[in-house]
């Protein structure tokens, strides 16, 4: 919340809500997501960052990758974090440091491996899964017509991984239990019952009901 | 916390039957049972309340909806009022505990669900009257002027005069509706368009500042991709900028 107008009716309704501009490791439903951006440094520049349209972004949660720059550079890890805005992406146990959180007087602190971000277009390439080594990506379309990432060097499609589908709710969607009272089945979701028919909505409703006006 | 729900729950209930007290006839008493008439229906199942995560699918798209009968969306439509009604029940019993909601996207979904589904019986309202009548049969708006010569939506109003007998309401609208556009006026139009074109061009500048940060930094960017990010900014005019015309003379002049 940046400004809400007070309540009254001499007021305009009207409420401000605070954007995110510099975009951190924090997750959009902790606290310090809105801590990092607070409402008094809204109007400090936001960071460069290379615009990538939405259609063509080709890096998704579990996906093989090599990493080629830094420390770790030639090791290959799968992605475990993504933020599309700064486009970063975290390797699972790799480009690590180790930082201390929680230092107060005597007390020295916790000290954690946390992954550090890689820009996607710089230090990151997908990993070819015939032969096991990084390649240059692009998406086509197969004879299908199916849209794929396809590696430039050996034209092998790379499939989009199943952590991808991952949610709160499910990891995937194949595996995912309907709730018995609140859910409906997709098979009566598609099932259609409209008819077309020259009435209004209520005309229509009144005719099944058999109400008479 | 289960335990503080239910007991919430049960107070509630408790509350009910007592209001429903059937009169006491002489020499005998009614002894009344927790009689809970369909009122059970405005809070979560037994089974449900001490969780933290009550798994639920997803809200109805206009797609799936457009394929059902009017009775059954009619159906619908109350499934998810009952719903919703339970579920700020709930949202209200949690705050009364302290507790944090299992689930508060719930109401989203179902707010969402009802407003793909009043559109949809929108839709064919719409066609029908359209069909039959020439009109969409909602309630039209008309751009008008007001006093100041500001472009305001008048929305017709239901009188029970017609408007040749109406003397009254129509002075009024005279004052409302009515520009006599004379020189205060205009001034007044010449002022308030270049507020809102100053409003407009400022809000462009700051996006225009943006694209020109990011092809100052990255000079071979893609324009579609800029202009996707940033929708104000015009990619021929910030090409011939002055804040990024020296990096780019060989990559964009074309």
């Amino acid at each position: 919340l940046k400004y809400k107008s007070p309540p009254g009716i001499e007021y305009r309704p009207l409420f401000k809500p605070i954007e995110i501009k510099k975009h951190s490791m924090e997750r959009p439903w902790t606290v310090a997501y809105w801590v990092s951006n607070p409402a008094s440094r809204q109007n400090w520049d936001p960071p460069v960052v290379l615009p990538i349209k939405a259609e063509d972004w080709m890096w998704f949660r579990g996906d093989r990758v090599e990493i080629l720059t830094g420390q770790d550079k030639g090791k290959q890890g799968y992605i475990n974090m993504i933020v599309q805005e700064r486009n970063w992406v975290t390797v699972e146990g790799l480009n690590c440091e180790y930082e201390t959180f929680g230092k107060s007087g005597d007390f020295p602190g916790m000290m954690m491996k946390v992954e550090k971000p890689l820009l996607v277009y710089k230090d990151i390439k997908l990993v070819d899964p015939t032969d096991e080594k990084g390649t240059e990506v692009e998406w086509r379309f197969t004879e299908a017509g199916e849209r794929t990432r396809i590696s430039v060097r050996t034209g092998t499609s790379i499939p989009i991984p199943m952590k991808a589908q991952e949610t709160i709710d499910y990891k995937q969607k194949a595996s995912y239990v309907m709730n018995k009272d609140k859910d409906t089945k997709p098979s009566v979701v598609e099932e259609v019952t409209y008819e077309p028919k020259l009435a209004t909505f209520e005309m229509d409703v009144m005719d099944e009901m058999g109400i008479k006006e | 916390m289960a335990q503080l729900l239910s007991s919430i729950v049960s107070t509630a209930a408790n509350h009910v039957s007592s209001c429903t007290r059937l009169p006491v006839i002489m020499g005998r008493s009614l002894a009344t049972s927790t009689v809970r008439p369909g009122l059970e229906e405005f809070f979560e199942k037994e089974d449900n309340l001490g969780k933290t995560r009550i798994r639920v699918g997803r809200s109805w798209r206009l797609e799936e909806l457009r394929l059902k009968s009017n009775t059954d969306l009619h159906k619908l439509w109350y499934v998810l009022l009952k719903e919703r009604n339970m579920l700020l029940t709930m949202e209200h019993a949690y705050k009364e505990a302290y507790v944090a909601m299992p689930n508060d996207e719930r109401i989203d979904k179902v707010a969402e669900s009802m407003e793909n589904l009043e559109e949809v019986v929108k839709e064919r309202n719409r066609a029908y009257y359209q069909l039959e009548c020439g009109v969409t049969g909602e309630r039209d708006r008309f751009m008008r002027r007001d006093a100041l010569g500001r472009f305001v939506f008048y929305k017709p109003v239901e009188h029970s005069m017609p408007s040749q007998m109406n003397t009254g309401y129509r002075k009024t609208l005279r004052f409302r509706y009515g520009c006599s556009m004379n020189e205060p006026v205009k001034d007044f139009l010449g002022k308030f368009s270049e507020n809102i074109n100053f409003k407009q061009h400022y809000k462009e500048l700051l996006q225009m500042r943006e694209a020109a940060r990011v092809v100052r930094r990255f000079p071979e960017v893609d324009m579609d991709a800029l202009v996707q990010k940033y929708p104000l900014v015009n990619p021929e005019r910030l090409m011939r900028w002055k804040k990024i015309r020296g990096q780019n003379t060989t990559v964009h002049d074309a």
